[in-house]
């Protein structure tokens, strides 16, 4: 008995280091996904093999570690981590606009539930750090904002726990199904973002207009429909277009899409 | 009737700028810019 208590005592202490660890991971931007993991480690306190207590205390830590990282990156270093970081976490670099808007819609506030809102979870920290979010803003909801994202998970996985317990069968082998039912939710969810990722470059990639064939258009005479989707905080440092191009918000498209022409070319761009 | 064919450009500005490509100064009207021709 003594020594398989002492084995759980030893891997209730490797939970609480894989836990906090793959949290500041993921926090920091590589692409594994803590959901499983936190999900994992609420049935495992159900369970009595972690406290909740502790685990919610490792993983609020664990955020607020990866995002204070990401503020001091993103105040030192601006958007221009921005892309690297949405390589680095296997999300399209199309999330920084989109969190571009979140945030100057929603302010310091949007930390709050960015973390669950896939694309924006990533860059949303650096760039509320670079739209001039004071320190003190930053910890209040980012510390409110990881309390939810970390307590939700735990709540679901404790919830979980709690069913599971009540089946005597499954109680004996609940710590290997556990982390196997993790293992394989971290994968699936790696598995799909990757190919995500790969439809999306492939597709850009196919579609594609080279400049020079742009420029061979104009030459000609052609009068292909071009227009300038460049953010107006883009646009402002230098106020020129390609020639002929129109300028429109991306958020302006659905709007103006009587302006479009159904027989030419459309031409986008953006910075 | 749809849209013909719709074509993101290859580097967007920054590689259309880089390799000294024309531009065509813009004129703004308040909020809203348009093209000058």
């Amino acid at each position: 008995v003594g020594t398989v208590h002492e084995s759980l005592v030893r891997l209730a202490q490797h939970a609480y280091v894989v836990l906090f660890v793959w949290v500041a991971a993921e926090q920091l931007g590589l692409p594994i996904p803590a959901v499983p993991i936190l999900i994992a480690a609420g049935v495992l306190s159900a369970m009595g093999q972690l406290t909740f207590s502790g685990a919610f205390a490792l993983g609020i830590l664990a955020c607020l570690i990866g995002d204070s990282a990401w503020y001091v990156i993103g105040k030192w270093k601006g958007t221009a981590v921005l892309k690297t970081l949405c390589r680095m976490s296997l999300e399209p670099e199309s999330c920084v606009r989109q969190s571009s808007d979140f945030i100057s819609r929603h302010g310091a506030r949007s930390l709050v539930v960015a973390k669950f809102i896939p694309g924006i979870s990533t860059v949303a920290v650096p760039l509320a750090a670079n739209s001039g979010i004071s320190i003190l803003s930053f910890f209040i909801y980012d510390l409110l904002g990881s309390v939810v994202y970390v307590g939700a998970y735990l709540g679901v996985g404790r919830l979980l726990g709690d069913r599971i317990d009540k089946l005597d069968m499954l109680a004996g082998s609940l710590q290997t199904a556990t982390a196997g039912l993790a293992a394989a939710g971290t994968v699936a969810i790696l598995a799909w973002r990757f190919h995500q990722r790969r439809k999306i470059l492939g597709d850009l990639r196919m579609a594609r207009i080279k400049p020079e064939e742009v420029l061979g258009s104009l030459d000609k005479g052609e009068k292909p429909y071009i227009v300038d989707l460049r953010h107006a905080l883009d646009f402002l440092p230098d106020p020129r277009v390609i020639p002929g191009a129109i300028r429109m918000a991306p958020n302006e498209v659905t709007a103006r899409q009587q302006e479009i022409p159904r027989d030419r070319e459309i031409i986008l761009y953006c910075t | 009737m749809g849209i013909t064919r719709v074509r993101p450009l290859l580097g967007g500005f920054a590689e259309w700028k880089r390799r000294g490509y024309p531009l065509e100064e813009t004129v703004f009207f308040g909020e809203a810019q348009a093209s000058s021709k």
